[in-house]
């Protein structure tokens, strides 16, 4: 405790802080739901629980059952580990608790939350913040749990832990109390353990979990967490229920050869050390040849103690056909395990990828797949081109980050959407009916170069009760250059009828093909063949996109304008002035030192504009007759005017970053 | 890369006059303002080395009268450089067009329309550069600077680069004694290619377009 409260402290004066706990419970559930569900993080954390209990460090010895018992009033998911310490230690009190616990005082961290103490000199343990257990309380109807410890001493202890409004107590009863206690409290379902371990019971687990076991997904949940302990250490992991005995094993689909086969192309790196002095040990890629793998194994799964945490998704760079194909693992040495763990998230799901150690293994892992579908899966761009393109989306992302905070707050400017403009209008007796295009990336009209755009294709329609001569022309043209034809077909229509739908085309973008960068359009027209009209656009329709560049914004914020603002201004960051349609641009001093600072990278430059936007869009907010953002209130007084305001773009900052 | 223009901006509620704007079609980077000032150097210089050598020829007092086509022919001929795609990338050109004015000095037309604003590609520099691409022989025969003005303003001629490439062929217009039978000619293109709402005139084959071209010229010149 710090120094300076303890001189102020009374008896009888200070109370604890009262945590509603199935509040609580429910905040340590929601956040497993967010990430695999409650059935995945049960096997996850009870398995977890047990090989960091394990006796020896390759797993000897050691095994772990799940098993589903109904009882006569319950039904109980117990989960037993041997060939490992038990919960040796004492039953601890609140005396106890203000001192570091040692490693063997098993038993008190288990019942207490957030005590750990990291064994020196030992490998990196699993679990260490204690709320896994929370899980298996989550995952009782009842919030209740059980459970016993058999020492190698021979020592017996039962316990339980339930959950109340303010509290979540426990009780523990040592030999033949905890034996009596067990049989009274199970209706003699279950019988003390006879081997030394550990069992935690979950009382009446919730329909999730149960029907996770019985339809062998739990089964297929714990290979894929646990592949490693399955596959390198031959680690027993049993599910029992309905009188079924099945032994987890890797998911048949997590096949990792070594070497290339027909129907697999193999990745490997060993022993690497990469920029930070991180070592790894392996980097396993696996692409399956055939055609996209199952979801729950695609990416670099980033393992940590024989367990996986999560995956690195190689989406980022690669196109579907090949990111979804591939599947694989890293590990890692011990100390940069140590890093990792600081960088987890408490449910061992997630790895917060702004920390220096995970970041350059993200990196690591991202370059790696680069150089992998280079080298054996066909891929030809060009890793960091892409980065780069990537920083050229950055006045994109800030744009429509603004705009989309603009818009929920009822802020608009010119109209919103993504399609490709034209079409439209009067709908015509004799047409072109045209699908949308297919881009690269969706909702998002722009292509660069290396990307293609699909789907070009169309079809005349003639609705007319007279039969047409018309020539059928669809071609891709850049401010009137004719780039490409894709159909220049004469066709005759009967009445009622329409013509094949011509294509799909593909238009792949080069330098060579298109040296122009900014706004292209697909054009498919129907023009007239017959006598009276001859040469008469009957109907078209185009689509437009932009290579190389951003389409124009949709929302408030047209466009960020850089200015040069003379002498007497040079103070100034920037304002918002009123747009070319009907929004606003954002006008900033690029002589600002502050600009100075944040131009030499565009992803800092975006940042620096979104946050003078941010303050902006309050401002303009304000200037509304009821502005969304403040309460009257705020508007009271000057001092909490610019505190909501602060407040304000603190949120929208930490929407953008987040 | 980006183009540097100076527009008249309101800065904190005020007008100020020929303030920078970089235009450019990506965030600016410390990279790209640099380059940006560069172009903005070498825009310069060119339009002073330009100004210089049409005062120095007694062109530039044609500015404002009659046989000014000479000099934005000479101008034209000059400004081939925007097209030059290592010195201006294709995606600035547009931006480039625009710039032009603040650096032409005594070149400048009269005051920056909005259309040169809005469009610089149909302003006026770039029209000069579209002059020169013909013979002078032929400009000098077609009229004025107002009679090339509306015929590539035309949507028709604009649309279809056929037409001025026909143009182009045509050295006995440059023959013709004939006074503003540009203008003439663009009046009677435009009239034959506006038959109907919106016309396709790629439909024809050359052949075909240069029979009607013909025709219109045969009408022009029959009279």
């Amino acid at each position: 405790m710090g120094g300076f409260i303890k001189p102020f402290l009374v008896a009888g004066e200070i109370r604890p802080t009262y945590i509603n706990w199935p509040g609580h419970l429910k905040g340590i559930v929601d956040a497993y739901e967010e990430h695999s569900g409650i059935p995945h993080g049960v096997q996850k954390d009870a398995i977890q629980n047990g090989w960091d209990a394990r006796k020896y460090k390759k797993g000897r010895g050691w095994s772990f059952v799940f098993e589903l018992t109904e009882g006569e009033a319950h039904t109980f998911l117990t989960m037993t580990d041997t060939g490992t310490h038990g919960l040796t230690g004492r039953i601890l009190t609140e005396e106890d608790m203000l001192e570091d616990l040692p490693p063997i005082e098993r038993w008190g961290r288990f019942e207490n939350l957030a005590f750990t103490k990291e064994p020196a000199g030992e490998s990196v343990p699993l679990g260490s913040r204690g709320r896994g257990k929370f899980i298996f309380v989550g995952a009782s109807k009842e919030n209740v749990i059980l459970y016993d410890s058999l020492r190698e001493d021979g020592a017996y202890r039962y316990g339980f832990r339930y959950i109340e409004r303010t509290g979540s107590p426990v009780a523990a009863y040592d030999e033949e109390r905890g034996k009596e206690k067990l049989a009274e409290m199970t209706s003699g379902t279950l019988q003390p353990l006879t081997e030394v371990g550990t069992r935690v019971v979950i009382v009446d687990p919730i329909e999730d979990l149960v029907h996770a076991i019985r339809s062998g997904e739990f089964s297929r949940y714990i290979g894929e967490t646990w592949w490693e302990i399955l596959t390198k250490y031959k680690a027993e992991i049993v599910l029992r229920h309905d009188g079924l005995d099945v032994k987890a094993t890797p998911p048949k689909d997590f096949f990792l050869p070594e070497e290339d086969t027909g129907e697999y192309r193999v990745w490997v790196k060993k022993h690497k050390r990469i920029p930070g002095g991180y070592k790894i040990k392996k980097l396993h890629t696996v692409s399956r040849r055939k055609g996209e793998v199952a979801p729950d194994i695609r990416g670099i799964s980033i393992q940590r103690g024989g367990m996986k945490i999560c995956c690195v998704d190689p989406s980022r760079y690669l196109p579907p056909e090949i990111r979804d194909t591939i599947y694989g693992y890293i590990t890692l040495d011990e100390s940069t395990e140590l890093g990792l763990r600081e960088a987890e998230g408490v449910e061992h799901y997630t790895f917060d990828f702004r920390k220096t150690t995970v970041n350059a293994i993200r990196q690591y892992i991202w370059n790696e797949m680069s150089e992998f579908a280079k080298a054996k899966l066909g891929w030809g761009a060009d890793i960091r081109e892409i980065r780069r393109r990537q920083q050229r989306n950055a006045e994109r992302l800030a744009l429509n980050a603004i705009n989309r905070i603009a818009r929920e707050i009822g802020l608009l400017g010119i109209g919103g959407g993504t399609k490709s403009g034209g079409g439209g209008g009067e709908w015509k007796e004799i047409r072109v009916q045209m699908p949308a295009l297919k881009f690269p990336r969706e909702r998002d009209l722009r292509v660069d170069y290396g990307e293609n755009l699909g789907n070009i294709s169309a079809r005349v329609v003639n609705a007319s009760e007279n039969r047409i001569k018309v020539r059928f022309k669809m071609y891709i043209h850049y401010s009137g250059k004719l780039i490409d034809t894709y159909v220049e077909k004469d066709l005759s229509l009967q009445p009622d009828s329409q013509s094949e739908m011509f294509g799909p085309y593909k238009e792949v973008f080069s330098k060579k093909r298109h040296p122009d960068k900014g706004r292209y359009t697909i054009m498919a027209r129907i023009l007239s063949l017959m006598e009276d009209n001859r040469g008469e656009v009957l109907d078209e329709k185009k689509k437009n996109f932009y290579l190389e560049e951003n389409p124009p914004a949709r929302g408030l914020f047209e466009k960020f304008e850089p200015v040069e603002y003379p002498e007497g201004y040079q103070k100034m960051i920037g304002e918002a002035m009123p747009g070319e349609s009907e929004g606003y641009k954002i006008q900033y001093n690029i002589t600002h030192p502050a600009c100075r600072v944040a131009e030499s990278n565009e992803t800092d430059l975006a940042e620096y504009l979104f946050r003078l936007a941010a303050h902006e869009l309050c401002r303009i907010d304000l200037l509304q007759e009821k502005p969304k953002l403040f309460e009257e209130a705020d508007r009271e007084t000057p001092d909490a005017l610019l505190q909501k305001t602060l407040r304000i773009i603190g949120d929208f900052i930490f929407t953008y970053l987040s | 890369m980006a183009v540097i223009i100076r527009e008249d901006r309101i800065i904190a509620g005020q007008k100020v006059r020929g303030v920078k704007v970089y235009k450019a079609d990506r965030l600016l980077t410390r990279e790209l303002r640099e380059q940006a000032e560069k172009l903005d150097q070498f825009l310069a210089e060119k339009m002073k080395e330009i100004e210089e050598e049409m005062r120095k020829k007694d062109l530039l007092k044609l500015k404002n009268r009659r046989g000014v086509i000479k000099l934005w022919y000479e101008v034209g001929r000059r400004l081939s450089f925007v097209m030059d795609t290592s010195l201006v990338p294709a995606e600035d050109r547009k931006y480039v067009w625009r710039a032009l004015y603040d650096h032409a000095g005594d070149l400048v037309p009269r005051k920056l329309s909005e259309r040169a604003r809005k469009r610089p590609e149909n302003s006026h520099f770039k029209y000069c550069y579209e002059l020169a691409q013909f013979s002078w022989q032929l400009v000098k025969a077609s009229g004025n600077w107002t009679a090339w003005v509306e015929f590539l303003d035309s949507p028709v001629i604009r649309d279809d680069r056929r037409i001025i490439r026909w143009l182009a062929r045509k050295q006995k217009f440059a023959e013709s004694p004939k006074q503003d039978w540009l203008r003439m000619l663009t009046r009677e293109i435009r009239r034959t290619f506006k038959k109907f709402r919106k016309w396709d005139t790629s439909i024809l084959s050359d052949k075909e377009l240069d029979a009607r071209l013909e025709k219109s010229f045969n009408k022009v010149f029959a009279v």
